[in-house]
């Protein structure tokens, strides 16, 4: 998988996503994000499918985008460990952040052939205005299919 | 962690500008706040319980992207809501303070928004307008909040929101409910945490922020999560289906005689339960003569206008050789068979296949379920043709289908992999239910 970080504000393109059929879960596919960094702000995040002929994903993308997915958002809460009150223990090290976006209600109809994607994230503050991606530190993401 | 009654967590869009209960939490959270003025550190006080998701220092004891999520936070809300007890038994008394429990903000409803009770300004107090505490709160703890790189909160600033109007949280129903269907706890959680990240970010304000529990509407938000993982126990979550790491896991820093999160899993040993109306409508006798029917019809009590998840249930379904596929509808003036078209119009509700096991491929009484097969006598895994329960979540197209007045009807048909109707006995089943929460 590799990432582009594509110049236009607040959005970050991944290729070579891996899309996996026959997982367990009920709901038809999930966008998986694993391994981001707690460093990173809560943000909007807007996921969609990169298709040869639909226009490019601009931050302002909206779901009205042929390729549009799915939105999500990252909250995040600090890794720790942290320091604490008198009397409490320090707060404990959570590790990696992983999430994960249902993206079933478009997969479907987008019908992506092969066993990778191309996707691409915009990434947006609460009031909308594009985050700078270089903050973004994500390890993996794939798509699974039931 | 033993509680005196087992109160139902209401939904706070059913408690009146007028109601003792919401007077009450006014009251308790000013109580609370009170104790923080005097001494911040007091662990009785708003700011302290509030600090505990993410206030003191660089650290916090909040789980997010984690397995832990729903657990940690059941008991963030336990260890906050005998805290607001404590201050109404204070305040009124103690059978007062028995009953009641922390409401929840059900945001996945059609044009939810943040309620009236979190959004006035001032609250009228027996004719006297008083500060809402229930729409802002201070923040009093020395650590610095970044709202994003180089954009600091002023620590001293009250906490605020964004702008939030009806479409805020469009969507978030639809994902919840997808959650809602999803058989493995870590899929559960995972999903159901993103439509609860978004209702953070697009709340704004502190909201956005791991200081978010300082604002109040905090709790009533994630009150309503609890609300989600409660509704998915109904349906998944004995104790099997959670890994043995996320029944382990202590949740710090409570102070309870057990914070291992495997003892926050049975609400009403927590002292609190949810509503459900459940509207049985069969029993084990009644199924012979519904076996030679094609048409089930289940007749459900009165449904609130306002709900937040409808559910037919099916219970202890044999497992059927063939497969069949079972189709809803609601509320139909004239019988439903396999020409009846499955749309809106028609008032269908959803299809639900059934897989067949097929012929039997071991000797005589391979396939047989005796009662001690079935079971496992706890040594083995159940038989793998013991019977098994079936939820269905239909909130959106039952919504869409019910007709006027208080009670409903839901029909059933059954049909084969090619659509040709069968008769009801090709699948057994003790009793179906529609559960409304």
């Amino acid at each position: 998988m590799d990432r582009i970080d594509t110049g236009r504000a607040g959005v970050v393109e991944f290729r070579g996503v891996p899309l996996v059929e026959g997982a367990d879960h009920t709901t038809g596919a999930y966008l998986h994000l694993s391994g981001l960094s707690r460093e990173s702000d809560s943000m909007l995040l807007r996921a969609f499918l990169l298709v040869p002929g639909f226009p490019a994903v601009e931050a302002g993308s909206g779901q009205e985008h042929p390729g549009y997915l799915a939105d999500g958002a990252v909250y995040l809460s600090p890794s720790g460990p942290g320091d604490a009150p008198p009397g409490l223990p320090a707060a404990p090290d959570q590790g990696d952040y992983d999430m994960r976006l249902n993206v079933a209600r478009r997969l479907g109809a987008l019908a992506p052939p092969g066993p990778t994607v191309d996707v691409a994230l915009t990434l947006r503050d609460p009031t909308g205005s594009p985050v700078d991606t270089s903050g973004f530190q994500i390890g993996r993401l794939e798509i699974t299919r039931r | 962690m033993a509680s005196t009654a087992v109160v139902s967590r209401e939904n706070i869009e059913t408690w009146a500008d007028d109601s003792p209960k919401l007077r009450l939490f006014r009251r308790a959270v000013e109580e609370m706040q009170k104790l923080s003025q005097i001494a911040v550190m007091d662990s009785r006080g708003y700011q302290w319980v509030a600090g505990v998701h993410g206030g003191f220092g660089n650290g916090a004891f909040c789980q997010h992207g984690t397995a832990h999520f729903l657990t940690w936070h059941r008991a963030y809300l336990l260890d906050m809501e005998l805290k607001l007890r404590a201050r109404i038994a204070e305040i009124a008394d103690v059978e007062t303070a028995n009953e009641w429990r922390l409401p929840y903000w059900d945001w996945t409803v059609p044009n939810a928004t943040l309620p009236k009770a979190f959004t006035d300004e001032t609250y009228d107090d027996g004719g006297t307008q008083r500060p809402n505490p229930l729409f802002s709160q201070p923040y009093q703890l020395s650590q610095q909040i970044f709202l994003r790189p180089g954009v600091l909160l002023n620590p001293q600033t009250p906490t605020w929101r964004g702008p939030v109007v009806p479409g805020t949280y469009a969507g978030l129903g639809d994902l919840v409910e997808d959650a809602l269907d999803e058989v493995q706890f870590g899929t559960f959680s995972d999903a159901v945490e993103n439509p609860h990240n978004q209702v953070h970010v697009r709340t704004g304000g502190h909201m956005v922020t791991f200081r978010s529990s300082f604002d109040p509407i905090f709790w009533v938000h994630h009150a309503n999560i609890d609300f989600q993982f409660w509704q998915w126990q109904q349906r998944q979550g004995g104790i099997g289906t959670f890994p043995q790491a996320v029944l382990d896991f202590e949740c710090q820093p409570f102070q309870f005689a057990d914070i291992r999160a495997s003892a926050f899993l049975d609400t009403r040993t927590l002292g609190y339960t949810y509503t459900t109306v459940r509207s049985p409508v069969l029993d084990r006798e009644a199924m012979p003569e519904v076996e030679e029917q094609t048409e089930l019809t289940i007749r459900t009590g009165p449904i609130p206008d306002e709900f937040s998840r409808a559910r037919i249930n099916l219970h202890n379904v044999h497992h059927p050789e063939g497969p069949v596929v079972l189709r809803f509808f609601a509320d139909r003036d004239a019988p439903a068979d396999a020409s009846t078209p499955t749309t809106a119009a028609e008032r269908f509700l959803v299809d639900r296949a059934v897989l067949g096991h097929g012929p039997c491929p071991g000797a005589p009484g391979h396939c047989d379920p005796t009662p001690l097969a079935i079971t496992g006598a706890g040594l083995r895994a159940p038989h793998h043709l013991a019977p098994f329960d079936i939820g269905i979540t239909v909130t959106r197209s039952f919504r869409a289908a019910l007709g006027p007045g208080p009670g409903h009807t839901v029909s059933m048909i059954a049909l084969d992999e090619d659509g040709g109707q069968m008769p009801l006995s090709a699948l057994r089943f003790d009793n179906a239910t529609v559960t409304v929460t």
